[in-house]
């Protein structure tokens, strides 16, 4: 009886680590000055969507296990219809999704669209990314207790 | 991070979890050292945020009707 026990114990464990370990990960970032919708991957099983995502704001992190390679749509939330995201104006981009990676879709003041994969150390640490969708280079960006002085990043 | 482009994104940089305040600063302030801080409550001092462990957060700069403005936000899954 306890062997047995012992291994559904660590058949349950296992099968948590493995669920949450190879997750990819993906936000979305919209610099474009009106709301936005946008979706991942096809209605039937959409990987990723959003629905009025407001003028820089971003969406938050979201775990997925479908990986592949995915549409992304996206249409202002006045319009009816979805377009997809193309580089060459006749083919849709795909946008691949592979397991323990991140990635960002930032919607550029000019509505153009860029895929990021964003790297990360492996660990639990509290991590900070920066994202400058102003008008000019900015010199500095910097968290910290106190301005310049031993910054955390 | 120091000389971000327009457009241009970091990767996740991590932390040790503490309490964290935002600062950044344009070309022309860099010349003077002065430098822009999130504001708390009172609009005085910075705000300070709590970074916790497994906590994602986007620190954003962006311009609105020839505005510059920055914020963080707290995008933890």
């Amino acid at each position: 009886m306890k062997p047995r026990f012992i291994i559904l114990i660590i058949i349950i464990l296992t099968s948590n680590m493995t669920a949450f370990a190879g997750s990819a990960k993906l936000f979305c970032v919209n610099l474009y000055s009106e709301d936005l919708d946008f979706q991942l991957g096809e209605d039937s099983k959409p990987i990723f969507y959003f629905n009025g995502l407001k003028p820089y704001t971003p969406t938050r992190i979201l775990s997925s296990n479908n990986f592949g390679k995915h549409i992304f749509y996206f249409k202002l939330s006045t319009e009816k219809t979805f377009h997809f995201w193309s580089t060459d104006k006749k083919n849709p981009q795909l946008c691949t999704v592979e397991a323990d990676k991140t990635y960002c879709f930032v919607i550029g003041v000019d509505g153009s669209i860029e895929y990021y994969i964003l790297a990360e150390k492996n660990d639990n640490n509290p991590k900070v990314c920066f994202l400058n969708g102003s008008n000019s280079t900015i010199s500095r960006m910097e968290i910290s207790k106190e301005w310049n002085k031993n910054p955390a990043a | 991070m120091e000389n971000l482009k327009e457009n241009g994104i970091t990767t996740f940089v991590s932390v040790l979890p503490d309490n964290y305040s935002c600062y950044w600063q344009f070309p022309e302030q860099a010349k003077q050292n002065q430098w822009f801080y999130y504001p708390d409550a009172t609009g005085k001092n910075p705000e300070i945020f709590s970074f916790k462990t497994g906590s994602y957060f986007l620190f954003l700069a962006y311009t609105k009707a020839r505005v510059d403005y920055a914020i963080l936000w707290n995008i933890t899954p």
